[in-house]
């Protein structure tokens, strides 16, 4: 098991230096440099900045100086505040509140998504599956870009019950929790139908193997059966599919915090690469890649605990 | 079943929400006009003297360096220079000077400094503090992108571009502790509203010294315009408060201000509806709500020209378009009015010309216009040019950066050329950054750009075309037009510097480098009783003018007049030696 993790950290870190150096690459190629602006900047002032910023240097030679320093965790000033902010000062403001938006999602996804999906597969067939799946098909259909606007219209605009704009991290007081709700809502709901399906479906799928059958003979009641027996198993498909939901709930929120303005780091990911930020873009990179790779050795683990063949394979 | 009644009860929430939405989602489809009304006339002044307003993040907080329009709007309310913006149009009052004098080589101005002038941490503000920021602001090391706003300053562009590191050479002088002199390399007639410009402000040695870049966070910030940076979280908000040591503090009304970032139209609207802000700010609103909005009655968005123009430039040097007939013929083919006032519908003016329409009251120049859309004419200009119904005409590509609205132009233009003279264009969006590198690396026959003035003068937008111009994507080149540019800059106001610039810019519309398309206009919302944020053709608005409305005014609102206040009258007016001279004989 130590050797198995030890290889997948291994093959992390490979991964993650692969995608620094295609992001390199790639922000590189794209057209136009971080001090193209509207009206264009005299070539003397033009060119003070590229050597202040070191874009003066070939390639490679910078390339090499960012890797070396990526390495010690300095991703260097953002070339768009022209050195008033450092990158990882920025991360450091932005990612608790990615990271509590992607939590309270994530929560609200698998509470929401999995007790649905569980009824959903109980009660086959009948008005709430019919109900709760076309509802979900609605939702997953809908994406957050759909969501979002339409929660806003309803619950902020026509009822005013809720405010958005703004996030105070970790903050739990009224006035702060009301601006964190239709965020994590929008987030949250389209995993939550994904959630919801996969789960019905593995319910279905596990309720006619005979160890079911066998609880159902000793004569436990439903409940239980399903609970104890029936859930674990049911489950396993929604688990897989938590690396991807964690990705998207990751890239996810850069939509999410542009229509509720929520200062996540999702908007410095796409303005950065849009403004050719450099170091911005690799720094975000970097946080993006590293959570991902951390997030599918964590299913790997959690799916390794659930299901016991797995268990065995990687012993 | 019992036993799983909440999570019933959960599921069905579930999907009453989803119904809710389709259901909302029918709402939105019809705007709401009788809801609109309501909003504009319900609200009268909280108690509390605290202005909310949307604005995009800014980026730069530093004046030296402020180039956004996010950051200066803020940061002109925390710095003040010799001069500050007047009170909507108007010219610049007076700040931190106490007089100005321009000698009679109309070159070399002298300032008076208030003498109770201090910074934020109590020390006081001298002459020597400007000659050290005007000279931080040029010093190559600051790497400013605004830093040729004081290349009106003899010896300043040389220093600025590198071409000698000596700052003693950039002419500005403290003649005593409270006296400034500054010597410009031509007379300037527009010096005066340039002084209010963000890096003209002075900026504190110490604290900068102290804190290096660090210095403009609101723990180390040493500041001394009438309000104090108070807090700043990127992406989220600004708070500004009140400076009591601003020497005018006790003219100074709101108490503080605070500023909601979002990158989103939309959401600055729905800010603004809810009642979060009571100015959509520095921020646009979307599109498709400001032509409603203009075609409703409501009394609380401010219409503001802007000094802006939208234009697709040609580049002149390479075939066709370096056939002069073509690009008359591809300016005549376009019906702008229609484009304009019925497609685009969005309060902007057709535009003929380079400069907008708007220096006839402060300079008394009327800008000459273009002639009108003529498809027969452009027919003839196009066959003369060797492409009689557009037979033989290479299929060009038309660039611009991907947005809906400039998409909607594009085709228009592009249905406009098919259908009048037979030329056929392919449409090309991209990415803004892309776009801004082919246009100025010359990758293009066709492209989309604009123009906004940096200084409220009409030389602004004839500049972008002389020959050495970096803006000059279309590479016109043309001796004439470049010696009426000598003239201008040599020549003081008046009605001869009048002439000229009319002269020139009857030269670009002969030459016609570019198809200009519309002149911007702003579009905001205000509550009727904020008053004192009046339009702007900068659009800079210090809050230092600005008062909730009194009862008088309120009852006034209510039977539906629109309350301004007045311009400012400037404490002095500056004193011309020449003009003087001429006056005593």
């Amino acid at each position: 098991m130590l050797a198995w993790l030890v290889r997948r950290v291994l093959a992390g870190l490979a991964t993650l230096l692969a995608v620094v150096t295609l992001s390199f690459v790639l922000m590189r190629v794209a057209p136009g440099g971080p001090f193209d602006a509207d009206k264009p900047l005299p070539p003397a002032v033009r060119a003070h900045l590229e050597r202040t910023f070191g874009l003066d240097q070939p390639l490679l030679t910078q390339y090499v100086t960012a890797i070396g320093s990526y390495a010690t965790g300095d991703f260097g000033v953002t070339f768009t505040s022209q050195g008033e902010r450092t990158v990882m000062e920025n991360i450091a403001a932005a990612f608790p509140i990615s990271l509590e938006m992607g939590l309270y999602a994530l929560v609200l996804a698998l509470l929401v998504g999995i007790s649905t999906g569980l009824l959903a597969g109980m009660y086959r067939n009948t008005w709430l599956d019919y109900a709760s799946m076309t509802g979900a098909l609605a939702t997953v259909s809908m994406s957050t870009i759909v969501v979002g606007p339409l929660l806003v219209l309803i619950f902020g605009v026509k009822l005013r019950w809720l405010p958005w704009g703004g996030w105070e991290p970790w903050s739990w007081a009224w006035a702060d929790l009301k601006l964190k709700i239709l965020p994590s809502l929008t987030l949250g709901l389209v995993y939550a139908a994904y959630f919801a399906r996969l789960t019905r479906a593995g319910l279905l799928e596990v309720i006619g193997q005979p160890w079911i059958r066998t609880a159902r003979a000793k004569g436990l009641p439903e409940r239980v059966v399903i609970l104890r027996h029936a859930l674990r198993a049911a489950v396993l498909p929604a688990v897989s599919y938590l690396g991807p939901a964690l990705a998207g709930i990751v890239t996810g929120s850069v939509v999410v915090e542009r229509i509720f303005a929520v200062p996540g780091v999702g908007e410095y990911f796409v303005s950065a690469a849009l403004n050719r930020d450099y170091p911005m873009v690799m720094g975000t990179v970097v946080l993006y890649a590293t959570l991902l790779i951390v997030a599918n050795i964590a299913v790997d683990l959690t799916y390794a605990w659930l299901d016991p063949r797995v268990r065995e394979e990687a012993s | 079943m019992h036993t799983l009644a909440p999570r019933s009860l959960a599921l069905c929430a579930c999907l009453l929400l989803v119904a809710g939405s389709l259901v909302g989602c029918a709402e939105a489809a019809q705007p709401a006009a009788s809801a609109q009304a309501q909003v504009s006339t319900r609200s009268s002044p909280p108690a509390e003297r605290v202005l909310r307003y949307a604005s995009s993040d800014a980026a730069q907080l530093d004046p030296a360096r402020v180039h956004e329009t996010a950051g200066h709007g803020l940061m002109l309310n925390v710095f003040e220079g010799l001069y500050t913006y007047n009170r909507g149009d108007g010219p610049p009052v007076p700040a931190l000077a106490t007089s100005a004098h321009l000698a009679a080589d109309k070159r070399t101005w002298t300032f008076g400094i208030r003498k109770d002038a201090v910074w934020s941490d109590g020390r006081p503000i001298t002459a020597e503090d400007f000659v050290w920021s005007w000279r931080r602001v040029l010093a190559p090391d600051t790497a400013s992108q605004s830093a040729q706003r004081l290349w009106f300053i003899e010896g300043a562009e040389a220093y600025n571009s590198g071409e000698h590191d000596d700052p003693e050479r950039v002419a500005v002088r403290a003649l005593g502790p409270h006296t400034l002199q500054v010597r410009l390399r031509g007379p300037t007639p527009f010096f005066l509203a340039l002084l209010a410009d963000m890096p003209f402000v002075p900026t504190p040695r110490h604290a900068i010294e102290a804190h290096g870049a660090a210095w403009i966070r609101p723990e180390h910030i040493v500041s001394n315009g009438p309000y104090l940076l108070r807090e700043v979280q990127r992406r989220s908000h600004a708070v500004l408060e009140k400076n009591p040591r601003y020497p005018d503090a006790d003219d100074v009304f709101i108490e503080r201000v605070e500023v909601a970032f979002t990158e989103r139209q939309q959401t600055t609207w729905d800010w603004y509806e809810v009642g979060k802000i009571a100015w959509s700010g520095e921020n646009s609103l979307p599109s498709e709500r400001i032509a409603t909005m203009l075609r409703s009655a409501r009394s609380d968005y401010v219409s503001v020209p802007m000094l802006c123009t939208y234009y697709y430039t040609m580049h002149t040097a390479k075939p066709p378009f370096d056939d002069v007939r073509v690009r008359r013929a591809f300016d005549l083919a376009v019906d702008k009015q229609r484009l304009v006032l019925r497609i685009l519908r969005g309060g902007q003016r057709v535009a003929t010309n380079a400069v907008p329409d708007m220096f006839e009251t402060t300079h008394g120049y009327r800008a000459p216009r273009g002639p009108a859309f003529n498809p027969d004419e452009a027919r003839a200009l196009l066959a003369e040019a060797g492409y009689p119904s557009g037979i033989g005409f290479p299929t060009l590509e038309l660039i611009y950066n991907t947005s809906e609205g400039h998409r909607v132009i594009a085709e228009f233009v592009q249905r406009s050329l098919l259908e009048n003279l037979g030329v056929r264009i392919k449409l090309a969006n991209m990415e803004w950054k892309t776009l801004l590198e082919r246009m100025r690396s010359g990758a293009f026959a066709i492209g989309r750009s604009s123009w906004c003035g940096d200084y409220p003068d009409p030389l602004t937008f004839l500049e972008v075309f002389s020959a050495s111009s970096v803006s000059n994507y279309g590479r016109y080149t043309s001796g004439a037009f470049d010696g009426l540019l000598g003239r201008i800059r040599d020549s003081d106001d008046g009605p001869a510097r009048n002439a000229l610039l009319a002269e020139a810019e009857r030269r670009l519309i002969a030459d016609r480098p570019v198809l200009p398309i519309y002149h911007y206009t702003r579009t905001f919302l205000l509550r009727p009783w904020v008053l004192g944020l009046n339009p702007h053709v900068l659009d800079f608005h210090p809050i230092k003018f600005v008062r909730w409305a009194n009862d008088a005014e309120l009852a006034r609102i209510a039977a539906g007049e629109r309350v301004s206040l007045p311009a400012i009258e400037p404490a002095f007016e500056p004193v011309f030696a020449a003009a003087a001279a001429t006056e005593t004989r």
